[in-house]
């Protein structure tokens, strides 16, 4: 498998995501351009968006691929013009944005900000439309629960209600319309890095500082699966086509300066019902921040600490092999 | 049958233990009946330093009545007949009478002992204390299929055992969480787990590994057991000045001390404090991390020794006192080492006025110098004794010429040859070597040397047990960046490898030699390994990672023998990995050679039931996973309902529909080709790699 390397960011990469039709990729990093890709093709870059003045932390596209919504550590959110990269709307917070996620019916956006000069944390639930001159910054709900920043706080199912991983290692969730957090659950001993909801829209993934991966059921908030490593996990991704999981990690922020010399970050595919590892992709020189599956599940991206986003096409072997 | 043997060494260790809580008086005043009350009660206030035992004190009389100059003293404790050792021996009654007093345990000894030295005593008089123990095969010894055992030290402080299974996968015997405080260590035959708590040491063994005794040691960093494991050593690593000493009593052992024990009874058998090198030596203010062990043993338990200043103390066990209650006066020895076979210890004392730098062979108990051997210009000398006791090379580092450079050379005796005959294998002037390894069996070594700081050659040498001048150079494996030699313990294959500390550069990786063919005969990575180490069968080697030195990528990879990986196993956290070590081959020579002729059939039985079991946990595996993927397809279809409810409400959102659609090729602002965007990376991957 020859990966496609994209080398635009200077920074480390925070996220990766996908459009619903896999024919672009969102890529978003520390540095303050974020940026889309052609998915297929060579993974030309096709444009970048200018303006935040902060690390971009989050990042959400409609469906329609019409608009990206960025969360930024400028205190801002912003909503962009995919075809052409213009700026059309801002959201002014006094905090850093740590998540951005739009609802399914797109009438809301959330926003998760972190703890910052006294400000709890909060998700913001905003008002949102597709058609950014009728748009105004109106916060419908407020919902406040850890008191650690939100590493994501996303939609879930059809939109009643929110689900967000913290710094504290809790998952809760949330009922958007009365407010309520509704649970609040603690199962791993680390902070939670990413959070991901599978495709079917039924179960969810974390990836914890922990050195483990967790499979939710999201209705109950059970464990289902539980994916060891030994190194902490900063993201995870739900195959779309196989049984598989994938994990991306490395070190702890605090220990990346005594990182040795060797390339040894592994993207880590692992069986989502045996729990057990099944293979390994390397190329990174610095942890992995996100991994993200196309939504045909034929394809995986993932970005590094040292900023490079590496977009892989499985070979035909992945999908032939038997796992059992 | 077993009954009566125990009941057998019950018996003699009650009368060990006799012996040595008792003192033999000798040279006081002889006098006739009629002094005799008046003698006792002149002396016993004198003999009595603690609480007397059943015999209390017994003045020896003859047929006539008259006293023989001689007294029997029993304490209640040993240590009171140690301490009446210190304190009577050398006592002036008056002007003619000089008490002198030995241990009855080593009179006993000295009673036995016949006037012309006989070898085989030394021999086959054995410790009997363990005696049974080492004679029967233990369980573990036992496994059908011949297994390794080893301990893990994880998560939690648990503590487990495995047996490692290159086929199916370890099996665990047993584990439990804070089984220890800190870590845990096997005996030096593999007969016992000690483990490591606050208030002392706990030592497990048998089948189901149950506490056999507690060796309480206020808070012990540090425990040793003796070559035969009879004895264990322990010690908090507290150095006390001189003056700071706990006054000498019966019942209270200092924790601040070292304190010697018998494994077998639990007993504390002496204790010695442990002075401050930095005090004694005057270079104050400079922190110096205690020297473990404090004492070395002697192969077969019957000594052990410590190194002091300008003297080797060698202690006698069980009586636990000075071997000729003097210790050895050696002008300036630096360091000892006693042979892994016999009652001889090597040390070396450096270049004092005109006479030069020394290495002496001393015969224990005698103190018969064997042989010594004049060096100059040494710098330092460091002893390896092979582990058959057939070699002793001594690495001697010499200043050059102008005391610029130092260079190095080896000094080997030959153990089994009259004499003791010498080779010298020389090194270039500015050449380092950085290692020296014995092949375990075998008449083999390998060096690595070399001149420059990050290569340097891996060089394997023969020589000739039976005859000097054969030292030969085998072949050498040019410019590498290993710094360790770790040899099979069966012999013929070494490892090379580098390991210590991940961030180190090309740390974690190894090299399989076969020395008998000059053969590479495998090759493995594990870059973030803290340590390697094999089995005590010489069948498997493993890196791993603990967590002290690494706290990522915890675990363990096994190999084997020529460097395939057999087993990767990742943890959490790992702070220990022990293979289980193993008493000396029971096999007789005859039955070994015997084993090495009808291999190719053992060889095939062997594969062929591995092959069976490989078999019987495939069908197994696959079973267990048809259940997995059962249970996981009824789980999904009973959240087919949601997963309905949830598509039919998305689609009623209507969102991104069709029309929505926009022509991303319009949209193309900026073009990168993909080939220089992979230039690029590369590009910031050689700037990267220039950088370090």
């Amino acid at each position: 498998m020859r990966p496609i390397i994209l080398a635009g960011h200077e920074r480390p990469v925070t996220q990766v995501i996908y459009n619903r039709e896999g024919d672009l990729l969102f890529t978003a990093a520390r540095d303050r351009s974020p940026m889309v890709w052609r998915a297929q093709q060579g993974g030309a870059r096709l444009g970048t968006f200018e303006g935040h003045g902060g690390a971009i932390i989050s990042i959400d596209v409609t469906a329609d691929s019409k608009y990206l919504i960025t969360g930024s550590a400028d205190n801002s959110a912003r909503m962009w013009e995919v075809n052409g990269g213009k700026q059309v709307f801002q959201w002014d917070f006094k905090c850093p944005v740590s998540s951005v996620s739009i609802s399914p019916d797109e009438k809301h956006v959330a926003f998760a900000t972190s703890m910052l000069m006294k400000q709890e944390p909060e998700i913001h639930i905003m008002k949102f439309s597709n058609d950014p001159s009728t748009l105004e910054a109106e916060k419908v709900q407020s919902l406040k629960g850890p008191k650690v920043t939100m590493s994501r706080a996303l939609w879930t199912g059809a939109g009643d209600h929110i689900i967000c991983g913290a710094e504290d290692g809790t998952v809760r969730k949330f009922d958007v319309k009365s407010g309520e957090e509704i649970a609040c659950v603690k199962e791993h001993a680390g902070g939670i890095n990413d959070l991901q909801i599978a495709p079917n829209k039924v179960h969810f993934i974390t990836a914890s500082a922990d050195k483990t991966a967790k499979l939710w059921d999201l209705e109950d908030m059970s464990i289902l699966k539980t994916f060891k490593t030994e190194r902490p996990v900063n993201s995870a991704a739900i195959s779309p086509l196989m049984d598989h999981i994938v994990l991306g990690g490395g070190q702890d922020a605090s220990q990346v300066t005594t990182t040795t010399t060797q390339e040894r970050f592994d993207s880590r595919f692992y069986h989502k019902i045996y729990e057990t590892e099944i293979g390994k992709v390397g190329g990174h020189f610095g942890p992995i921040n996100a991994v993200a599956f196309s939504p045909d599940g034929k394809q995986y991206t993932s970005g590094g600490e040292e900023s490079v986003v590496r977009m892989h096409n499985l070979d035909e072997e992945y999908f032939t092999k038997n796992y059992n | 049958m077993v009954e009566s043997r125990s009941v057998e060494r019950e018996r003699k260790n009650r009368q060990k233990a006799a012996l040595a809580r008792s003192i033999v008086v000798l040279n006081i005043p002889k006098v006739g009946e009629s002094k005799y009350e008046k003698l006792f009660k002149f002396l016993s206030p004198r003999l009595e330093v603690g609480d007397l035992g059943e015999k209390g004190i017994a003045i020896q009389k003859d047929e006539n009545g008259d006293t023989t100059g001689i007294a029997f003293v029993e304490y209640k404790k040993p240590e009171t007949a140690m301490r009446a050792l210190k304190v009577l021996d050398g006592f002036r009654l008056d002007a003619n009478h000089r008490l002198s007093v030995i241990l009855l345990a080593d009179a006993d000894k000295i009673m036995s002992t016949t006037e012309t030295f006989d070898e085989s005593s030394l021999v086959e008089k054995e410790y009997e204390l363990d005696a049974d123990a080492q004679r029967s095969l233990p369980e573990w010894l036992d496994d059908k299929r011949s297994r390794e055992q080893f301990a893990v030290v994880q998560e939690n402080n648990a503590v487990e055992v495995f047996w490692f299974d290159s086929v199916v996968g370890s099996e665990r015997i047993l584990a439990k969480e804070y089984w220890t405080d800190s870590k845990a260590m096997w005996s030096t035959r593999g007969n016992y787990l000690a483990t490591f708590h606050d208030k002392g040491i706990a030592v497990w063994g048998g089948p189901e590994f149950k506490k056999l005794k507690r060796f309480p040691h206020e808070n012990v960093s540090y425990a040793q057991f003796s070559k035969q494991e009879n004895f264990l050593v322990t010690w908090s690593g507290v150095e006390i000045s001189p003056g700071e000493e706990s006054p000498p009593s019966d019942d209270y052992i200092d924790d601040r001390y070292v304190v010697v024990w018998e494994v077998a009874t639990g007993r504390p058998l002496r204790w010695f404090p442990v002075y401050k090198r930095t005090e004694l030596t005057g270079e104050e203010g400079k922190e110096v991390p205690p020297v473990w062990p404090i004492f070395k043993w002697s192969p077969d338990d019957r000594y052990f020794a410590r190194l002091g200043e300008n003297v080797i103390s060698v202690y006698t066990t069980p009586s636990m006192g000075l071997l000729g209650k003097k210790k050895i006066a050696i002008p300036g020895v630096q360091a000892f080492e006693w042979s892994p076979t016999d009652p001889i210890i090597a040390y070396w004392t450096p270049e004092m006025g005109d006479s030069p730098a020394r290495v002496c062979l001393l015969e224990i108990p005698s103190r018969v110098e064997l042989r010594q051997k004049g060096l100059y210009s040494v710098s330092n000398v460091q002893l390896k004794w092979k582990e058959d006791g057939n070699f002793l090379s001594c690495r001697v580092i010499r200043f050059g010429k102008n005391r610029k450079h130092q260079y190095t050379n080896f000094e080997i005796f030959h153990m089994r040859d009259k004499n003791y005959p010498i080779d010298i294998l020389e090194f270039k002037e500015k050449e380092k070597v950085s290692a020296f390894e014995w092949e375990p069996k075998g008449n083999r070594f390998g060096v690595i040397h070399g001149e420059e700081a990050n290569y340097a050659d891996v060089s394997f040498y023969s020589m000739d047990s039976t005859s000097t001048g054969k030292l030969k150079h085998i072949f050498t494996v040019p410019k590498k960046q290993f710094k360790s030699i770790l040899w099979s313990p069966l012999g013929t294959v070494a490892l090379l490898a580098r390991v210590g500390h991940p961030s180190e550069a090309t740390n974690g990786t190894y090299e399989w030699y076969n020395v008998t063919e000059h053969e590479l005969i495998g090759l493995a990575e594990h870059y973030s390994a803290t340590h390697m180490e094999w089995d005590a069968s010489g069948r498997f080697v493993c890196s791993y990672t603990t967590n002290e030195s690494w706290e990522a990528d915890n675990g363990y990879n096994v190999y084997n023998i020529s460097g395939r990986m057999t087993a990767t196993v990742n943890m959490n956290k790992m702070y220990q990995f022990l293979w289980r070590p193993r008493p000396q081959l029971y096999l007789t020579a005859e039955q070994e050679k015997n084993v090495r002729k009808n291999i190719k059939k053992y060889r095939e039985e062997f594969k062929r039931e591995d092959d069976e079991l490989k078999e019987s946990m495939r069908s197994g595996k696959a079973a267990e996973r048809r259940d997995m993927r059962l249970k996981w397809a009824e789980y999904l279809a009973t959240k087919a309902d949601l997963m309905k409810a949830i598509e039919d409400k998305l689609a009623e959102f209507n969102i991104g529909k069709e029309d929505d659609y926009i022509e991303i090729e319009e949209v193309e602002e900026e073009f990168i080709d993909i080939k220089e965007e992979v230039d690029r990376t590369r590009k910031m991957l050689n700037s990267d790699d220039e950088r370090d």
